[in-house]
Order: structure tokens, then C-alpha cells, then sequence
């Protein structure tokens, strides 16, 4: 009995050491941006590879924001990722309440569809989406970037399943009582949806703040260039050589510029989680 | 009469209210989606440029393709990428889940942190890991100085420079497929192991008999799109080695990048892009056939039909 209880703690303590390494493995790059963007430049080459730095510095940050238009960056994301979710809102709601709710010919197929485009990539469709919008002439515009990003079909299909959901015999009520459909959905679906709305709202937030792909083809100028093309211009910019004597810049431009989604991450640390999950469960 | 004149009112109106809410979305779906796969054939048949539809070349381009050295590059490149991450991405984020699956604390905290790098965005994901792969003065040589391992210049050699992005995207990625695994765990019934453990069955015997009959379904999807977002890489190798060095990390998407958009070779391109749809679809169709679900698929689909024929 005792020799039990002891191989138990011996396998709980190995578990625990698991743990702990796998934490820093996971965290140690993240901490290795924090450390070498407060190093100044002979402090990352010392040969140390101290995590604290001995002469702690800003100029990493100061020349960061002086030298590259983060803010213009930061602005063009946040609104393009602010147009698409409020857009897909819209775009995304009403579909997925016709399907659910109401009987007509051809709500199987058209869910089929859309489930059937969601493991297309969407490198594959850039070739015409590129050519049409480059004939609306609309190249390195706001639009150009947002518009092709409002046909997630993820987004529909979970907000299709949440409503599913809902009984029918509450928007009969209504119905009877001469609500139309937007009254309905209006007063019965959107106030009892908000966690599978706002899960839906955080994987379009996902999805658009990273995507990199599209703007990358359609925003050449700082008038519309989002973060990660704006970050792949200065990478790419610099030379093998040169790029290894700016490292601590480039690690506090990699910070400030995450700020945005790690701040939401922490905030709402749990449903971003549930947002992930769900998607990959009903997806 | 009059019951009949508003029951077609209403049949209108809610005609009226079909159209107007799957219209835009559906169109949407249409023209940046769907369309969009078609014209990538309609496209490869084609000499053809932004402004212009081109003229019809047959199968000249497949014909190029066949004959491109890079492209069979591209191709060998993609797998490699395939196989270094998807095993790892796979039974790794398995593996952790089963950790932090565990009655132990700090759990909810070691979730977190697995997670967070998921939603970095993926440009970042490669410049940190430039630095930290750097060779002469990166965190990953000095530590494996250590074990004795002399420096690696993982980007800026052919042999390695694979490896290098495929560490950067198991960091960026693994945590994903793990927060999957993690929800599909806690929905093994727990009766079902505690019968196992009173029958006499070790850890290991509960966990292949029990836990991981219990979560296939899950790992069928983590399977999917692990192999589909593997053969999409591109933007951790546009911003760490861009395709170097000697287009020994050059990928599909890559490459269909660069033909469309730089060199504005768009009927090229797209002939990339019919090659890689066809090889994702028919990866699909093995995954799909290898977890060989049709009963219970079939079954599913016609249950949801068969129901919403009651309902009417």
C-alpha cells in the first residue's frame, strides 16, 4: 500500500517537472523578445545571453516609433480588422438565421456549400480575387482588404449551429403576435446569443488581425499597409548582415506590435480559448 | 379567402426576407470563394495578365509545369515542411493535452501559455525565431552549445534551413491542435476509465483502449487541418529565409506567389493553383477514407434530413 502511494507521488512530481519545462520551453522565446529589446546593441552580442539587462535601454523603443510608421500600421489594422468584424456581423448573422429558422427548399445544400468551403484555402481564390479587384481599381484601399475577408463561411456555420439550437416555439410567439423576421431576431435570437456572438466575433478577429497573405497582395503604401505586411517590409528590407545588428529593435517592434492582440488575449483569455475549441469542434 | 390572402402575405414577406438575408452573404461566398477554384482551371488554360482575359494556350502551361525544375523543388520542399511539423503538430499537441488534462495545478496557466503564440501574427512568429535561430548569435545554439552541438546556421544553410521554419511553426501551432485535444478529454467519460483501472488496465492500456478510441473524431479534424495548413505555408518562410537559401525552403504557396504577383505570370500561377487544390483534395479524400467514418457520416447526414422532413 505505502510502496503505491509513493510510485504515485514520484509519477505526480514527474508530471509536475513536465509541466514546468514545457512552460518555459513555451514561454522562453516570448521573455527572449521582452529581455533582448531592453539590451542595447553590444549587450545582445556580448556572448552573455543574460535574460535581465545589466544597462537597461528604451532608445530600442524610442527609434522603433520614430523610425517606422508603427502607428499608421497599427491604424490601417485596427480599422480594417474593425470594418470586418462589423461588416461580417451583418453578413454573417442574417444568413445564419435564415438557414436555421426558417423552411425552405435547398437549406441543406446551401449548408453544405459553405461547409464544403471552409477547408479551401484561401491562397487558392487570391489569382481572381486579385484581378477583380484590381479591375474595380480599388489596389491599395481599405476596401481592397476588407471585402474579399467577409465570406468566412466559419463564422456563419457556427452562428447557424448556435441558433439551431433555440427553440422554434419562442419565434412562434412572436410570429403570432405579427413580429416579422427581424423582429424575431432582433428580440428573441440576438439577445440570447451573445457567447456564440462574441466567439464568432474573436475568431474573425483572429483570422483578419493575422491574415497576411491577402494584404500583402493588395497594399503597397503606408496609406493602407496592415502590421504583419508593414513587419515584412522592414524584415525583408534588411540584409542578412544587417538585420543581425538590429535586433533589439526588431524585438521592440515585435512587442509593441502584439500589444493589441495580447491585451484582448488576456482580457478574455477563457473565451478566446472557447472560441478556438468550438471552431474546431463544429468545424 | 381571407385566411388564404394572408397566409401568402406572409409567404412573401418571408420570401422577401430570404433573399435579402442570404443574398449578400451568399454572393460574397461566390465570388471570393467558390468562383475563384473554377477560374484557377479557366486560368491555367490561359497566357493571361491582370488587365486582360488572354488568350487560350491549352495545356502549354501544364506542360511548363511538368518540365520546371523548381516547381518538383516546391513540391519535395511542401512535404518536407509536411513531415518535420505534422507529426510533432500532431502527436505533441496530444501528448500536452493529456498533460494539462491532469489534476495538477497551474493548468489553466500552462494553457495559456501553450496557446498564446497562436495568436501572434505570423511575420512576428519569423522574425523572433530569425533571432533566436540566429547563428552566430542565437539563444538556440548557445543553449545547445551546452550538449555539445556546434553552432547550426539553420536559416542560412540548405540542409537545415527547413528545420529552422518548421521549429518556428511547431511553436506558433501546436497549441491549437492541444486546446482541441484538451476540450475532446474532458468528454471521455470518466466511468469508462475508472471501470478500465478496476479491471485491472495500466495507464497505457486505458489510454490506447480508452482515451484515444474516445477522441478520434478530433483527431480526424487535427489531422485534416494540420496537413491542409502545412501545405498552405508561407508566411513564416516569406519573412525568415524567402525561399532561400537556393530555394531549399521555397513552398507552394510561395511559389504560386511569386509567379502571380511578382512576375505576373497569373495562367502560370494558376496552374500551381489547380496542382495544390487537386493535392489538397486528394489528401482530403484519404484522410476522410483513412478514418473511415462513411457509416457513421452517412448516417448523420440522413438523420439531419430525415429530421428536418418530420419537422415539416
Amino acid at each position: 500500500m505505502k510502496k503505491n502511494n509513493n510510485s504515485k507521488k514520484i509519477y505526480r512530481a514527474l508530471l509536475y517537472v513536465l509541466l514546468i519545462m514545457v512552460v518555459i520551453i513555451f514561454l522562453a522565446p516570448l521573455l527572449w523578445i521582452l529581455s533582448t529589446s531592453f539590451k542595447t546593441t553590444q549587450e545582445i552580442f556580448n556572448g552573455l545571453y543574460n535574460w535581465i539587462p545589466q544597462t537597461f535601454t528604451l532608445d530600442n523603443y524610442r527609434e522603433a516609433i520614430t523610425e517606422y510608421p508603427l502607428g499608421e500600421w497599427m491604424r490601417n489594422s485596427l480599422i480594417v480588422v474593425g470594418l470586418v468584424i462589423l461588416l461580417s456581423s451583418v453578413f454573417y448573422i442574417l444568413p445564419a438565421y435564415a438557414l436555421a429558422c426558417i423552411n425552405f427548399k435547398g437549406t441543406g445544400f446551401l449548408v453544405l456549400l459553405m461547409v464544403a468551403t471552409i477547408m479551401i484555402p484561401k491562397e487558392l481564390s487570391s489569382i481572381m480575387s486579385y484581378k477583380i479587384v484590381a479591375s474595380l481599381e480599388l489596389l491599395d484601399t481599405y476596401a481592397a482588404v476588407v471585402i474579399p475577408q467577409i465570406c468566412d463561411a466559419i463564422g456563419v456555420f457556427l452562428l447557424y449551429q448556435f441558433f439551431r439550437t433555440i427553440p422554434r416555439e419562442y419565434s412562434e410567439v412572436c410570429q403570432l403576435d405579427g413580429g416579422g423576421h427581424f423582429t424575431i431576431l432582433r428580440k428573441i435570437y440576438l439577445p440570447l446569443s451573445g457567447p456564440a456572438i462574441s466567439v464568432m466575433v474573436i475568431l474573425t478577429f483572429v483570422t483578419s488581425w493575422n491574415n497576411f497573405f491577402w494584404p500583402l497582395l493588395v497594399t503597397f503604401t503606408n496609406k493602407s499597409m496592415t502590421l504583419p505586411v508593414g513587419l515584412a517590409t522592414i524584415m525583408t528590407s534588411y540584409s542578412e548582415s544587417s538585420a543581425s545588428r538590429q535586433y533589439g529593435l526588431l524585438m521592440a517592434i515585435s512587442l509593441l506590435t502584439s500589444i493589441p492582440a495580447l491585451t484582448l488575449f488576456v482580457l478574455m483569455q477563457r473565451r478566446f480559448i472557447e472560441a478556438i475549441t468550438i471552431s474546431g469542434i463544429k468545424g | 379567402m381571407a385566411r388564404n390572402s394572408i397566409w401568402n402575405k406572409r409567404r412573401k414577406k418571408e420570401l422577401r426576407f430570404l433573399v435579402l438575408s442570404l443574398t449578400p452573404f451568399f454572393a460574397m461566398l461566390f465570388i471570393f470563394k467558390i468562383f475563384p477554384i473554377f477560374a484557377n482551371f479557366y486560368y491555367s488554360l490561359r497566357d493571361i495578365e491582370v488587365q486582360t482575359q488572354g488568350v487560350f494556350v491549352g495545356l502549354k502551361n501544364y506542360q511548363t509545369l511538368v518540365r520546371d525544375p523548381l516547381f518538383y523543388k516546391v513540391l519535395r520542399n511542401t512535404f518536407t515542411y509536411l513531415l518535420y511539423v505534422g507529426p510533432i503538430n500532431i502527436i505533441f499537441g496530444f501528448l500536452l493535452a493529456l498533460l494539462l488534462n491532469q489534476k495538477l495545478k497551474g493548468t489553466t496557466f500552462s494553457r495559456a501559455v501553450i496557446f498564446v503564440p497562436y495568436i501572434l501574427m505570423t511575420t512576428l512568429v519569423g522574425i523572433t525565431f530569425r533571432w533566436i535561430l540566429d547563428g552566430n548569435s542565437g539563444l538556440l545554439n548557445h543553449y545547445l552549445s551546452y550538449l555539445g552541438i556546434e553552432p547550426i546556421y539553420w536559416l542560412t544553410k540548405s540542409s537545415t534551413a527547413m528545420l529552422g521554419i518548421a521549429i518556428a511553426s511547431i511553436w506558433w501551432t501546436i497549441g491549437y491542435n492541444t486546446v482541441i485535444y484538451l476540450a475532446a478529454l474532458q468528454g471521455v467519460p470518466r466511468e469508462y476509465l475508472e471501470a478500465a483501472s478496476i479491471d485491472g488496465a495500466g495507464r497505457i492500456k486505458r489510454l490506447t483502449k480508452i482515451t484515444i478510441p474516445c477522441v478520434k473524431n478530433t483527431t480526424f479534424f487535427v489531422v485534416l487541418t494540420t496537413v491542409i495548413y502545412s501545405m498552405q505555408v508561407f508566411g513564416q518562410v516569406y519573412v525568415m529565409t524567402s525561399g532561400g537559401p537556393n530555394y531549399s525552403t521555397l513552398t507552394f504557396v510561395q511559389y504560386l506567389y511569386i509567379k502571380a504577383f511578382r512576375e505576373f505570370k497569373l495562367g502560370y500561377a494558376a496552374t500551381i493553383g489547380v496542382v495544390l487544390f487537386l493535392i489538397i483534395l486528394a489528401m482530403s479524400i484519404a484522410i476522410f477514407w483513412m478514418f473511415g467514418d462513411h457509416d457513421s457520416l452517412k448516417a448523420k447526414w440522413l438523420g439531419k434530413r430525415r429530421a428536418k422532413f418530420e419537422k415539416k
